[in-house]
């Protein structure tokens, strides 16, 4: 066990290594600012996981994200906020509804609850873009301010303006948030949550109040989306409300096709979902119309032969090379199955 | 059995990561002296016909200057290279694209958006890498993405549809003088309509009530019922590729009266959607492609010849605009964008360009505090009796 | 921007709502669809939207193509729907009866490789078909299109051919009877499987229906799908999930509302009242209106 962990760790360093020097070794603008989008895009596919942890999940989350650029944007714009207070405040604006919404909508299972979550985002976006006189209405926000500049000890000034050093910044954050989920999902928090996943009705019995730890839950996860979204407006300074934006029903399509597709079951699966597929995507450009049609083969091919997604895939493939059938699988002591 | 299938799903995934990775960053070939320019159009999505329609217009004009020989600029002779990407009608991709265009292929003009969101966030991403903004459509002037005195890299080579209203309501004047009572259907972008009331009102129309319909309506029912019950003699579909839909909607309800669409949407398109029983009495700022300039008519010919597809009318109107970003380099004399700004700025005489529709100039500085906007003619239509009749060219108000 | 205030007469309210109705029963075949699928397969098939899409686009094809009528080409369109809809439940949803966040995903798939599918095969330009009928028509002195009202006449004998079939027929019983509860479909000798082929198949046929209807009335392009498709699983969650007349009333109640709506509020709450109606209405009764746990 613990050979496993160093060698994860090992891993893990050498991936944050690799983050750190690629706009360096790649050295071109364009790339740094879709490297930054792809960060962007990791933070929300894992926050979306975090919610499937309950045993739920929500196609609702271009929603909360679409709260949080706005808060950010709006306060930043308006009041003249900092921008790291301005990202914060999307984050905990989005985590505030989200807890209001939470009750009543946690009450709900399954395939309604995941409906619900598609209607409440459409109507936060909705609202942004009927709301004209606060929000912009249809023609969104433009020229959201980047962030300023900061005086470090002996760097000297850095002006997070620019592409490369909004890379670090989105880099440190989603680093950081990463940590806390990864921190929060191995802690007592977390275990309960698994454990309401596993068996509803029994979690109750024991005396877990099983509705207030869904609904917080939520509220973690939508915090991270909020802050995603922040990020995003800051990065692009630019956000619309528009039905084909970033904040439309199909992001959150592809949102969940990333974790999906990255492998639902391990903390790393849809960080592994959303960088490949974003590169897919990327690179996938020329062929403009038919390329949610990859996408969509990707995600049915993956689904059909890869259940557990791409983290699995090379688990599969050892057993395939090594040819020996375990007789039966040993399960964890605590009876849920590691991942 | 199984297991087999799946080796063959890895191999080919692993294949189509590793095609990818070699397609997406093979380099550039470069050519010598090859111009670049971008264009960023909604490819995809409910109005992608629109986009990949005047997409492909500049493409058959740049194919054009490419035939002639190329673009003698300064000593050096320039092929036109078009790189065109998705905007997805969303200001976040725009910008997305616009770095591509700008940072990674190295474009120094920059064609688009349909959307006035989009073109604001384009500019954005173009002024700090001081790349020239050509707007391609504004729903209405004065939006964000629009020319503005603090905008040194935007140019808008397109006329808006508002600039119909003085035509379309003299000629109203002229040819229905009883007809007085006006009724608007305008999508929410943000119209002006208080100056349409003021140029109503100047040609003795008297504006009965407006409507608001959000982008993507499909239904016009609701928003024509009511319309109806003011008893109009003139509605008018402002700024919509969808006028034939609503004036269908209008004929369904049993309206008779005079229907306007200030839109670039051809006549002939409306007809096609009406029918010829309900096409009378209708005024369209559309091209008749009966009646095509010379010009016109060597790109529905280049279009034919190209595209396997028939003819999309509004695609003229950057066929056109391709001309006079051609002929303000040609004026500059060189590929800095900041020379084809102070080209653009020089050719405020009237006739100082060609374009498809006529002789056109730059202008917009008594109201952007600029002139840096195309004034050319607009055509106007007519839909008699199931039949289209072209009244002509004229040259809008674009300074207002 | 609201629209200036005229008098609100009777008659604007009456033809809006008759406007609702006849909305109301397009949504309402999308709904059947849905709530079928996901009472007895217990998927939500979120591709659904493309389904209708791809029923209007042969209607599109089977007319101008092979100059067929309208009703001969819906018929048509309508089976050969059903009959891939037997094709996706053997090959695609069969193997993901266990997770149901995997079928969703797959249907997420599928609606991206069916939309753009849609975009290379039949191309961007919006289509039309030939309209159900000309002209308008007056009833009870309220003017309506007429091809509205034969819109609602197709979806309504649709819709009772279908209760028909669930009321009288054994397979129609096994399907309620295991949209209830799924043993009682076997009691009566008929394997899930089955059923579950069924239900796609006169699902797919009605979206195909709905799509066709849709195209008469207003257009055809690649991007119609995905607004009924909201609208039909804002319906479902709102009649209940698996409840056949609630997805009727909710179907209604939704066309009402947009129907209404516009012509009350304007546009600005025309996007917005639905959603806030339907959230509200499942905050008090989480099961929907006629759910069941």
């Amino acid at each position: 066990m613990s050979d496993k962990m160093g060698k994860g760790a090992f891993f893990r360093a050498a991936v944050f290594l690799a983050a750190i020097a690629a706009p360096l070794v790649i050295g071109n603008i364009y790339w740094t600012s879709a490297l930054t989008l792809i960060l962007i895009n990791v933070l929300l596919a894992v926050s979306l996981r975090l919610i499937v942890l309950i045993g739920e999940f929500s196609l609702g989350h271009v929603g909360f994200m679409c709260l949080g650029a706005y808060t950010s944007a709006l306060l930043t714009m308006k009041a003249g906020v900092p921008f790291g207070v301005g990202v914060v405040a999307g984050g905990v604006m989005a985590s505030l509804v989200a807890l209001a919404l939470g009750y009543p909508f946690m009450r709900v299972k399954g395939i309604y609850f995941v409906i619900l979550t598609v209607m409440a985002s459409e109507s936060f976006r909705n609202l942004a873009l009927n709301w004209e006189a606060f929000t912009g209405g249809f023609n969104g926000l433009v020229g959201i301010p980047a962030p300023g500049t900061l005086k470090f000890p002996w760097i000297g000034d850095v002006d997070f303006g620019g592409f490369i050093e909004y890379y670090y910044l989105t880099l440190a954050v989603v680093a950081v948030s990463l940590f806390l989920m990864s921190t929060l999902e191995k802690s007592r928090l977390g275990f309960t949550w698994r454990a309401i996943r596993e068996t509803d009705v029994q979690a109750g019995a024991v005396g877990i109040n099983v509705l207030r730890y869904k609904v917080i839950n939520f509220a973690v996860a939508c915090f991270f989306a909020g802050i995603g979204g922040a990020l995003l407006a800051h990065s692009e300074q630019t956000i619309s409300p528009q039905a084909g934006s970033a904040f439309g029903v199909m992001t959150t399509m592809y949102l969940l096709i990333y974790m999906v597709v990255g492998g639902k079951s391990r903390f790393s699966g849809p960080i592994y979902g959303a960088v490949v597929l974003s590169l897919v995507m990327e690179f996938t450009r020329p062929l403009q119309q038919v390329q949610p049609m990859i996408i969509g083969f990707i995600a049915v091919a993956v689904v059909l032969f890869f259940p557990d997604g791409m983290v699995s895939m090379p688990g599969i493939l050892r057993k395939r090379l090594s040819k020996t059938q375990k007789p039966f699988e040993v399960k964890a002591a605590d009876g849920a199955r590691k991942g | 059995m199984r297991g087999m299938v799946k080796s063959v799903m890895v191999c080919s995934v692993c294949l189509l990561m590793s095609g990818l990775l070699v397609l997406g960053v093979s380099p550039v070939q470069a050519k010598d002296k090859t111009l670049k320019v971008g264009m960023i159009m909604p490819l995809s999505g409910p109005i992608s016909i629109v986009g990949v329609g005047l997409t492909r217009a500049v493409e058959l004009y740049f194919d054009k200057v490419n035939e002639e020989g190329g673009l003698q600029l300064g000593g050096d002779t320039y092929k036109l290279e078009l790189i065109s990407e998705d905007s997805k009608l969303d200001p976040t991709a725009g910008a997305t694209a616009a770095k591509k265009l700008v940072y990674k292929d190295g474009c120094r003009f920059v064609f688009g958006a349909i959307s006035p969101p989009v073109a604001a966030s384009i500019y954005q991403v173009c002024a700090k890498a001081k790349a020239l903004h050509l707007i391609t459509w504004i729903d209405a002037p004065g939006l964000p993405g629009d020319v503005s005195p603090d905008k040194p890299y935007a140019v808008r080579l397109c006329i808006s549809s508002d600039s119909g209203w003085e035509l379309d309501y003299a000629l109203l004047r002229k040819k229905y003088p009883d007809a007085k009572r006006l009724f608007i259907s305008a999508p929410n972008v943000g119209l002006s309509l208080e100056r349409a009331e003021k140029v109503a009102n100047e040609n003795g129309l008297e504006v009965v009530g407006h409507e608001i319909w959000d982008l993507g309506t499909q239904d016009f029912l609701p928003y024509y019922t009511k319309a109806l019950a003011a008893k109009p003699d003139i509605i008018q579909a402002m700024c919509s590729a969808q006028a034939g839909y609503q004036l269908r909607t209008a004929r369904q309800l049993g309206y008779e009266g005079i229907f306007v669409s200030d839109a670039p949407t051809a006549p002939a398109l409306i007809l096609s959607i009406v029918g010829e029983e309900g096409s009378h009495d209708v005024v369209s700022n559309g091209m008749d492609m009966n009646h095509p300039t010379p010009s016109m008519t060597e790109c529905v010919e280049r279009w034919e010849k190209k595209f396997n597809e028939p003819f999309f009318s509004d695609a003229i109107i950057t066929w056109s605009e391709a001309e006079i970003f051609v002929q303000a380099l040609k004026k500059a004399q060189s590929v800095d964008p900041e020379k084809v700004v102070a080209a653009f700025d020089e050719m405020t005489a009237p006739g100082s360009f060609e374009t498809a529709f006529g002789p056109g100039h730059m202008g917009g500085g008594k109201r952007f505090g600029v002139n840096r906007v195309i004034v050319r003619p607009m055509p106007i239509s007519l839909l008699t009796d199931g039949k289209i009749e072209f009244v002509g060219f004229e040259m809008p108000v674009v300074d207002q | 921007m609201h629209g200036v205030v005229m008098d609100l007469s009777a008659q604007m309210i009456w033809q809006g709502v008759v406007n609702g109705l006849a909305l109301g029963w397009i949504y309402v075949l999308m709904a059947l669809g849905l709530t079928l699928i996901f009472g007895i397969m217990h998927i939500m098939q979120f591709a659904h939207g493309e389904i209708y899409m791809i029923g209007a686009y042969v209607v599109y094809y089977l007319c101008s193509g092979l100059g067929l009528l309208l009703v001969p080409a819906a018929v048509l369109a309508m089976l050969c729907l059903a009959g891939f809809g037997l094709f996706l439940e053997r090959f695609l949803f069969r193997r993901l009866k266990e997770d149901w966040l995997a079928a969703v995903v797959a249907a997420l798939g599928l609606t991206l490789i069916l939309q753009s599918g849609a975009v290379v095969v039949f191309g961007l330009y919006e289509r039309s078909i030939p309209v159900l009928a000309q002209g308008p028509l007056n009833i009870l002195g309220t003017v309506v299109p007429k091809d509205r009202v034969v819109a609602v006449a197709v979806a309504v004998g649709l819709s009772s051919a279908l209760y028909i079939f669930l009321k009288t027929t054994k397979y129609g019983q096994a399907m309620v009877a295991s949209a209830q509860n799924p043993e009682g479909a076997m009691l009566q000798g008929i394997g899930p499987d089955r059923m579950a082929a069924l239900c796609m198949a006169i699902g797919f046929a009605l979206a195909a229906a709905g799509g066709t209807l849709a195209g008469a009335l207003f257009t055809i392009s690649p991007y119609m799908g995905l607004s009924p498709l909201i609208k039909g699983c804002t319906i479902i969650v709102l009649g209940g999930m698996g409840s056949l007349p609630g997805a009727f009333i909710a179907g209604m109640t939704l066309g009402l509302i947009d129907g209404l709506v516009p012509i009350l509020f304007g546009h600005a709450w025309a996007a917005i009242g639905p959603l806030l109606v339907v959230i509200l209405i499942l905050v008090i009764k989480p099961q929907g209106l006629l759910g069941h746990e």
